[in-house]
């Protein structure tokens, strides 16, 4: 087809490219119904929707104040009155779980977006360029940041800059807000491993060819034709990315460099509930696990459905942490 | 093979330069951290310049490189510490439980990916994919409590925390890293044998199993066959999990109170030890990419496909 | 009366399960004498090599045998279980397969495959083994064999390895080798090379050759007997020189008219094309027989006198 395209300088092209940025578009058509249609992405998204809905509704949900102390209830089993029982400060932990799923789930998505976004970016650029000082420059960039571990990074940067907010400016970041900058750009590199070896396929085919042919705009060729192409298996590495970003968030706040109390949030619980494992309150260590497990293995569960939806031919990478 | 060292020394050192850069961008001065919010500018000064923090950055980056060979990471700025003996005493230990979570996950994922290849589509496989499913999901930190709680305090089969000496015999000693080293282990346990489990029933659809088969070689060997083919890819995987245990073996550390690197980083963050924060992050990326080299070189030894490139 | 190597009575083959299987070969009916060579002729789909995998145990696991028995040498072997089948595999029956390059395993030696072949069956130990690997790599026409023993088989071009699997096939002397195109991968001049091969060898060793092909004209070359398959069915079957000179069946016939032949005007194609799923009472061939009549809507069954037999109504 390329050869058409040279001979005749016109290429027969612009109604394939059409069609062939739609094969993208098509695939992801539909997703929801399909991802349904799986049963792990069934229960995935029943999952999610639970943690997520309650997340988002928890201001209006009919629960105990997270921040309340009420020490004549300290450690309280699960009962009538605190269905998941009361952790050392008499606080409900029914409502902490709550409360904190909102960051859980809020840097869990929002690191996973940056990371998409940078890996999209800097990948295509690297694919789009192939065989040029381009290219080496930005692989060279990315293997240098894929060679860092990202928690042990994320423990050490957030140390040495400490838990309180930021100043950049007239900027006052808040800490979450920079822990979802830093985990999010950690995420960047191996994303745009992947998303390089994708758009230089991508870059290689026929019509891309046919598109520069047509005068079309090198910025234009990388968002328009590249991108929707390779949107799909990156959605799928994205979505496995999730439950690590939840993770990651729990550890860093079990470690006391996350979310600070007394906001809640799920690592910080389990961090009070530490010295409480050795003895009989197994509620107030429990839950807050369990929570992470749940949202997590939600996460997961759609991760393996948008695989087997979008693009089952792409084995799971393995461990990003 | 010898780009991939070169390749990997480089990034090492811009690794190096990146944290360099880090550590002397902190909000609050090394001085004022040693000295107090009251110190005066003449003592920030005076401690500035003996320390050599007053140079420009490339400057004092040129020094810390030189200073390496001969006495190693010298002694921290802010609590007057050896590093190296820190670290000397810490890695170890780390490197300890590492290596034992390293050696359980790749034991169970190789086993499990293996059982479930080979029984793929019947209960063995259902139960195992359930199981890594699971075994991925569960955070490391969580567990660890919840073995604690179940192995060591009710059913007392183990110490709760820290590590009992080799000295005092081994059998104590394996079972002190027991629980720490199983709570790092059972997320790559559950990654790594799906990895394992995918890679061996495509082995087993190729055409020179078929043919194995066909021609009756006998089914060890046909096992023999199939895993030098699968185990490839599991290779590298496993080299890049081995580097991001060290990060978990950090959290862990925590929780068990074992004396590793988690305890001289933590302690360094704080009291903003830079120079220690800054030698132990290098220490465990040096590892990372150690291991990813390693892996890199297995690999070669056992795809004789890849020797001559 | 010496039993034949291989006889298969009313063989049939299905996959998929329940509602879902499908019968992919019908009552196949054959046997081959020992150190006779026989063509399966037919095209992709037409059950050739379905039923070669068949009579190895190969099927996987959504195939099986429906119907019919298949027998080496005068034993039943259509019930026997797996771990017998691996002691029959390589010693009384072997099986090369269509393509060499991914046929060998790319992570061991052409040697350390050559040599487990041998010692899967009465192992003459290591050392004997290595020295008949070396033998073995020259009767198949290997130059320099000691020094290719060693070598990857991503080092050895695509009849090189070939061969490496013809020695393989033969290393434990089998009564018979199921070859399923094993030149199809292959330049033409390296074709005829192996095809010379497998003659020879089954000339010298008495091994009998189960070939399966879609060229009726490499087979009708060096085969004694042919039989064409379509659609899972024998439509014909006779001597090479039988089937070559006087073909029966419309659709032996078409295919040797569809080779270029010095001499010949090229045939037009048939008319329509196949279908999905044909009248399943009819002949398989009616859509594109040019001498289709009315009897055809009944299939005619393997009709014919002494041992040239073809399944059409308008052969008798």
């Amino acid at each position: 087809m390329s050869e058409a395209a040279r001979a005749t300088g016109a290429p027969p092209v612009p109604a394939t490219a059409r069609v062939l940025r739609r094969r993208g578009r098509a695939a992801r058509a539909g997703v929801m119904r399909r991802l349904a249609a799986t049963g792990i992405g069934a229960v995935g998204l029943a999952v999610v929707g639970v943690v997520g809905l309650a997340a988002v509704l928890a201001p209006w949900l009919p629960l105990h104040d997270p921040l309340l102390l009420a020490m004549e209830h300290r450690l309280e089993p699960p009962g009538p009155l605190f269905l998941l029982g009361t952790d050392e400060l008499g606080r409900d932990i029914l409502a902490r779980l709550v409360w904190g799923a909102r960051g859980s789930l809020a840097i869990g998505l929002l690191t996973v977006a940056i990371g998409l976004s940078g890996g999209l970016f800097v990948g295509i650029m690297a694919g789009y360029y192939g065989g040029t000082l381009v290219e080496d420059v930005l692989l060279g960039l990315i293997e240098v940041f894929a060679a860092i571990p990202l928690l042990v990074w994320a423990i050490a940067i957030v140390g040495i800059f400490g838990t309180g907010s930021v100043r950049l400016g007239p900027l006052e970041l808040p800490n979450e807000a920079k822990i979802v900058i830093l985990v999010g750009l950690l995420f960047v590199p191996g994303l745009a491993r992947i998303a390089y070896g994708l758009a230089l396929a991508e870059a290689k085919a026929d019509y891309v060819a046919a598109r520069r042919l047509q005068g079309a705009g090198v910025w234009s060729i990388m968002a328009g034709d590249i991108l929707p192409n390779i949107l799909s298996p990156m959605l799928v590495q994205a979505s496995v990315l999730i439950g690590i970003g939840i993770i990651i968030e729990a550890a860093l706040s079990f470690i006391g460099l996350g979310v600070q109390p007394p906001t809640p949030s799920w690592g910080g619980m389990l961090a009070d509930a530490r010295t409480l494992a050795f003895s009989d309150e197994w509620w107030v260590a429990t839950w807050p696990g369990l929570a992470i497990f749940v949202a997590v293995i939600g996460f997961n569960f759609i991760g393996d459905a948008l695989r087997t939806v979008l693009d089952p031919r792409r084995r799971d990478a393995g461990p990003a942490l | 093979m010898a780009s991939r060292v070169a390749t990997s020394l480089v990034v090492l050192a811009v690794v190096s330069v990146l944290l360099f850069v880090l550590t002397r961008l902190t909000p609050l001065s090394p001085a004022r951290i040693v000295l107090g919010a009251d110190a005066t500018a003449e003592q920030v000064h005076e401690f500035e310049r003996e320390r050599g923090l007053d140079r420009s950055l490339p400057d004092q980056y040129a020094a810390w490189v030189a200073a390496l060979p001969r006495s190693g990471f010298g002694a921290s700025y802010i609590t007057g510490r050896s590093i190296d003996a820190e670290l000397r005493e810490s890695l170890p230990v780390t490197f300890e439980l590492v290596s034992a979570a390293f050696v359980l996950a790749l034991a169970g994922a190789i086993l499990l990916g293996l059982i479930a290849a080979l029984t793929e589509d019947r209960w063995p496989d259902h139960l195992i994919r359930v199981l890594s499913m699971t075994a991925l999901s569960v955070p490391g930190f969580w567990l660890a409590l919840i073995l604690i709680r179940v192995f060591a305090v009710r059913l007392g089969w183990v110490p709760p925390n820290g590590i009992v000496p080799l000295a005092e015999g081994w059998r104590l000693h394996a079972a002190s890293l027991l629980l720490p080293a199983l709570s790092i282990a059972l997320y790559y346990i559950g990654a790594l044998c799906r990895l394992m489990r995918a890679a061996v029933i495509e082995v087993l659809g190729q055409d020179y199993v078929r043919t194995a088969r066909a021609l009756g070689v006998r089914r060890g060997l046909v096992a023999r066959y199939a895993l030098k083919n699968a185990l490839p890819p599991l290779v590298s995987v496993a080299g890049m999990s081995f580097g991001y245990m060290f990060g978990w073996a950090i959290i862990i550390e925590l929780v068990f109170n074992i004396p590793g690197l988690s305890r001289a980083l933590l302690t360094a963050i704080t009291q903003r030890d830079y120079p220690m924060i800054q030698a132990t992050v290098l220490v465990i990326t040096a590892m990372f990419i150690l291991s990813n080299l390693a892996a890199d070189l297995l690999q070669r030894l056992i795809n004789p496909r890849l020797r001559h490139v | 009366m010496i039993a034949p190597v291989l006889a298969l009575d009313d063989l049939s083959v299905a996959f998929g399960h329940g509602l879902a299987a499908r019968e992919v070969v019908h009552g196949v009916t054959l046997d081959l004498k020992p150190g006779e060579k026989l063509a399966i002729v037919g095209e992709s789909g037409s059950g050739k090599s379905v039923t070669a995998l068949a009579v190895m145990h190969l099927l996987g696991r959504s195939g099986r045998i429906t119907r019919g028995r298949v027998s080496i040498d005068g034993n039943d072997v259509t019930a026997v279980p797996e771990r017998a089948w691996r002691d029959l595999r390589g010693r009384r029956v072997a099986m090369v397969f269509q393509d060499p390059m991914t046929a060998l395993n790319p992570a061991f030696t052409v040697g350390r495959q050559l040599v487990d072949a041998i010692r899967s069956h009465d192992d003459p130990g290591a050392k004997a083994a290595w020295q008949k690997a070396e033998q073995l790599l020259g009767d198949v026409g290997i130059g320099d064999p000691r020094r290719r023993l060693g070598l990857y088989p991503h080092e050895l071009s695509g009849g090189m390895r070939q061969r490496v699997l013809i020695a393989m096939a033969i290393a434990c002397r089998p009564r018979l080798l199921i070859a399923d195109e094993p030149t199809t991968a292959l330049d033409v001049t390296v074709q005829a090379q192996v095809v010379a091969l497998l003659r020879d060898l089954s000339a010298t060793m008495g091994i009998a050759l189960l070939f399966i092909s879609h060229n009726l004209d490499l087979v009708a070359e060096f085969c004694d007997r042919i039989a064409v398959m379509y659609r899972g069915r024998i439509v014909e079957t006779g001597s090479a020189e039988a089937i070559f000179t006087s073909a029966r069946h419309p659709y032996t016939r078409l295919l040797l008219a569809a080779v270029p032949r010095p001499g010949r005007a090229l045939q037009a194609p048939a008319r329509g094309h196949l279908s999905a799923e044909p009248d399943a009472s009819a002949c398989d061939f009616l859509p594109r027989c040019p001498l289709a009549e009315a009897r055809c809507s009944v299939r005619p069954a393997l009709r014919g006198e002494g041992t040239h037999m073809s399944a059409c109504w308008r052969s008798a």
